[in-house]
């Protein structure tokens, strides 16, 4: 594993972490309308992508604007990881162009794509921590070899960060000592390091209970909202899509079912979207969290 | 008939596919290197967990090994009136073969299967993934610190295990053959050429990066599924003390033809 960095954990100090079961469900702010008039930050154009001869996406198209929530759902094995993949650029599609900034990150090698992906944040699935360094460690990960900041600004971006994700006072904590959703949440403190424009999250539901789910909600509309970070998440959970996200696009059959607002989707009359949105959503589950 | 071909040649492929993927992993880190990309805190760290974490067990196996391999010499010398250089014979040994060749098996079945499971982990689990979304090459982060440790290290455990087994050999030789301290060594002082010495540690450098580079290519190259750390884990210790030996043959007939 990679061995801990340096001494931004020294000066941290413990403090009373909220337990994840402690944690009152958290009402998801609403927002005001995203300003969708101006240049896209991210668009898509006619993405395919095979794997092993069979197709998983095909014909993909779609804009992501300044300071929106995008949401990508779909059912398992509908492609949702592998279109997410390609967005930050991990993949590369067979076909097709992902435009970030009016540059095709696509057809961009490893250097200039490094470049990029500075202002690009991620959020794994399973949190993607690393097991052999801190809690400050990971966090500040992206700059350990930046000159241009000192370690105290090191130390007190790192704070102020965790604090933003409700995990002040964790620095020198390790990822094994945390629960799912406290791992959650120091990936979004992690992914916020470089003050990226476009934050990734990766099913940031997936393994926590709905009160825990519902609470990374809001944490992802509040960092959105502080930060101004567009946000791109990648998600099955339904309810918590549609009460976060501004406009949710919908893969079906290894193509793009729908792409529209939380209020289109539950009016859609399309088949597969109304047996998704209406069929498999329960608001019992999920209590107060995505009011539909 | 047909089936067989289709095998055979399917596993050629498969070898060749392995070869360029070691190449080009290779030819990455050396790019690196040469770019002066090399994270140092990990490095150290990485100089320790090939170096001194594996000093142990390279010291017991040398000792013993200059200790049995001084029992059959003394034995031998001694029927043929070669006693006097016993401690000589030891020596060339060592410097030639045992201490390089028998340091990276040791170190290879440590620290090589150790590299691959760390960064089958990783590779399982995203955390390579997240590397590169923090812009951060692999290779630069997690190989290159791993190759230098390998190349610098396994010289060093040879060297050092090398002294041990020749100072193995002079107590057998002492106790089984009653040979002096000043004849066991003299004969060493003697005939021992600098050539020998530097010609071992050569091949341990090229050791070590046979070591470095497969455990990093097979944590690397792991598929996404928990026991394919396991496995990768096995390959890495197999394939680097088949390369070893390969390539010590190798090394043999270019640095004493």
């Amino acid at each position: 594993m990679p061995e801990t960095e340096n001494v931004l954990t020294e000066q941290a100090q413990p403090e009373e972490i909220p337990d994840d079961d402690t944690l009152a469900v958290r009402e998801i702010p609403r927002r005001d309308p995203v300003d969708r008039t101006g240049e896209p930050l991210l668009s898509i154009r006619d993405v395919r992508r095979e794997i092993d001869g069979e197709i998983i996406l095909t014909d993909i198209n779609f804009d992501v604007w300044p300071g929106e929530i995008f949401g990508i759902m779909g059912m398992s094995g509908s492609g949702k990881t592998t279109l997410l993949r390609l967005l930050i650029a991990l993949d590369r599609p067979d076909e097709g162009s992902v435009i970030f900034h009016n540059e095709d990150i696509a057809r961009l090698d490893e250097d200039d794509l490094n470049r990029v992906r500075k202002s690009m944040g991620m959020c794994f699935q399973y949190s993607a921590l690393f097991d052999s360094m801190t809690v400050g460690d990971n966090v500040s990960f992206s700059v350990r070899n930046d000159r241009s900041m000192s370690d105290d600004e090191k130390r007190e971006k790192v704070a102020d960060l965790l604090a933003m994700v409700e995990m002040a006072g964790t620095e020198h904590r390790m990822p094994a000592e945390l629960s799912g959703g406290m791992r959650k949440r120091v990936s979004i403190a992690r992914a916020l390091m470089d003050d990226p424009e476009l934050v990734f999250y990766d099913e940031p539901s997936s393994g926590l209970d709905p009160v825990m789910s519902c609470n990374i909600s809001g944490l992802i509309r509040k960092v959105s909202a502080d930060t101004g970070a567009t946000a791109v998440i990648v998600s099955h959970d339904v309810d918590n899509m549609l009460g976060i996200a501004d406009r949710i696009l919908m893969l079906h059959d290894r193509t793009t079912a729908l792409i529209g607002t939380p209020d289109e989707m539950r009016s859609s009359d399309i088949p597969i979207i109304r047996r998704f949105v209406h069929g498999l959503a329960s608001d019992q589950m999920t209590g107060r969290c995505s009011p539909r | 008939m047909l089936s067989v071909l289709s095998a055979l040649g399917a596993g050629f492929l498969k070898g060749l596919s392995y070869i360029g993927e070691l190449s080009e992993l290779h030819m990455r880190t050396l790019i690196h290197l040469f770019r002066g990309a090399v994270e140092r805190k990990t490095t150290i760290a990485q100089m320790s967990h090939v170096g001194v974490s594996s000093l142990p067990i390279v010291v017991v196996t040398m000792l013993f090994s200059g200790m049995v391999m001084s029992y059959h010499i003394a034995d031998q010398a001694l029927m043929l009136g070669a006693g006097a250089y016993i401690g000589w014979m030891v020596a060339e040994t060592m410097a030639r073969e045992l201490g390089p060749a028998l340091t990276a098996i040791v170190v290879a079945a440590r620290a090589g299967s150790s590299m691959a499971a760390e960064l089958g982990t990783m590779k399982v689990t995203e955390q390579i993934d997240a590397l590169r979304t923090m812009a951060t090459d692999p290779v630069q982060y997690l190989v290159v610190p791993r190759y230098l440790a390998g190349m610098i290290m396994v010289p060093m455990l040879a060297l050092i295990g090398g002294l041990i087994g020749v100072l193995g050999g002079f107590v057998i030789a002492d106790t089984t053959a009653g040979m002096t301290a000043a004849a066991y060594f003299n004969s060493i002082r003697a005939n021992l050429e600098l050539w020998t010495i530097a010609a071992g540690i050569i091949k341990a450098v090229f050791f070590g990066v046979i070591i470095a580079v497969i455990g990093c290519h097979q944590g690397l190259y792991t598929e996404k599924a928990s026991e394919e750390v396991g496995r990768a884990t096995t390959r890495a210790v197999v394939y680097a003390i088949m390369l070893i030996y390969i390539a010590n043959l190798a090394l043999t007939m270019v640095l004493f033809p």
